[in-house]
């Protein structure tokens, strides 16, 4: 799939994921949007890393290193105190409706 | 029981995202955390594959540009960091109480300028000889920190300097000469263009004084978690 599709959509695919989740990290993100879609789409590092660290930035999220096994891994998680239920229901609802949208102009292909 | 990378293939990887210029520590970090993670879930279908050949899969998997890219996307994190809390900052000016300070500050000094036209000049030269000694102990600091990281350095710490460098190029360059030009009047400009404009260097030269010592400050403040996880890699 083209990379510019996912490119919109990826902040709110992380964050998606991150609440529902209650905290994830960089790899485990990647594979939980592949698993799930059953690898029609791959997000890449150089497009993960610099979200991530960007809604860190932002306040939305927030990051702690851990001890994981033999070596340190960064785990995010919405930031407390800021209600983001409200942000993540509209997302919800604008992501259907453009998937629908998308749908009826894409629907029945009559070329030609 | 899942195979797991040992130690020393850890620090392989991160000594190569050390040589493929990943400067930043925390990301580096998370780099390291991906292609061993990766790495390990490769070998749970190719068992047979040696770290060599998992690790140099995984690498080729990243494309040409591979890490570079990754790097260079992080610089234009870093950058709009330093920008963000610049206007973050500006705007918390313009909110009470800070916006009474603000403004009596800006009808002070315009008020002084309208009795002592040459005073714009002086504000001017008040700022730049803050700006030297603020940004001299700035690039101190920040000298002392990589050094207690080992000449690396956090996100944050690539970001202080990021947003003032072309202001201060044009500050202590064009804009001063501009002013002085101006006050010898070889260039006739109208006063009050002459008084706006050091108004202006000077809330530009306070507001990125204030956001690289935030900065700085923050910086400080994640120094001992991030030689604490570094360690890990020495």
């Amino acid at each position: 799939m083209k990379k510019s599709y996912i490119k919109g959509f990826l902040e709110d695919i992380i964050l998606h994921l991150i609440a529902e989740e209650g905290e994830s990290y960089g790899y485990a993100i990647t594979r939980m949007v592949e698993e799930r879609t059953q690898g029609v789409i791959k997000l890449n590092e150089g497009a993960l890393y610099p979200v991530l660290h960007k809604l860190e930035e932002q306040g939305t999220l927030v990051s702690e290193f851990k001890q994981e096994g033999k070596r340190p891994r960064k785990y995010y998680r919405l930031a407390p105190g800021k209600p983001i239920e409200d942000h993540l229901q509209e997302m919800h609802g604008e992501v259907e409706s453009y998937i629908e949208a998308l749908q009826a102009i894409f629907k029945k292909p009559t070329y030609g | 029981m899942d195979r797991e990378l040992s130690e020393n293939q850890l620090k392989e990887i991160y000594n190569l995202c050390k040589r493929k210029d990943i400067r930043y520590l925390e990301l580096r970090m998370e780099l390291v955390d991906h292609i061993a993670s990766q790495i390990e879930t490769l070998w749970e279908d190719e068992p047979e594959l040696s770290f060599q050949e998992a690790f140099q899969k995984i690498y080729k998997s990243f494309g040409i540009f591979g890490l570079s890219e990754i790097a260079e996307e992080h610089e234009k994190v870093v950058a709009k960091r330093f920008y963000q809390k610049a206007w973050l900052e500006f705007k918390s000016w313009l909110k009470p109480p800070k916006v009474l300070a603000f403004i009596t500050l800006l009808l002070a000094f315009f008020t002084l300028m309208q009795y002592y036209p040459q005073s714009s000049l002086g504000l001017v030269q008040l700022n730049m000889i803050s700006a030297l000694g603020i940004l001299s102990y700035m690039f101190f600091k920040r000298r002392n920190l990589r050094n207690e990281l080992a000449g690396d350095q956090s996100m944050l710490m690539g970001s202080i300097y990021q947003g003032g460098i072309g202001f201060y190029v044009v500050f202590m360059g064009p804009a001063s000469n501009f002013l002085d030009f101006s006050v010898d009047a070889y260039i006739n400009f109208s006063k009050a263009i002459h008084q706006a404009f050091a108004l202006i260097l000077s809330i530009i030269n306070i507001l990125v004084l204030t956001v690289g010592l935030r900065l700085l400050n923050s910086a400080e403040g994640q120094i001992e978690e991030l030689k604490l996880r570094q360690a890990f890699y020495a």
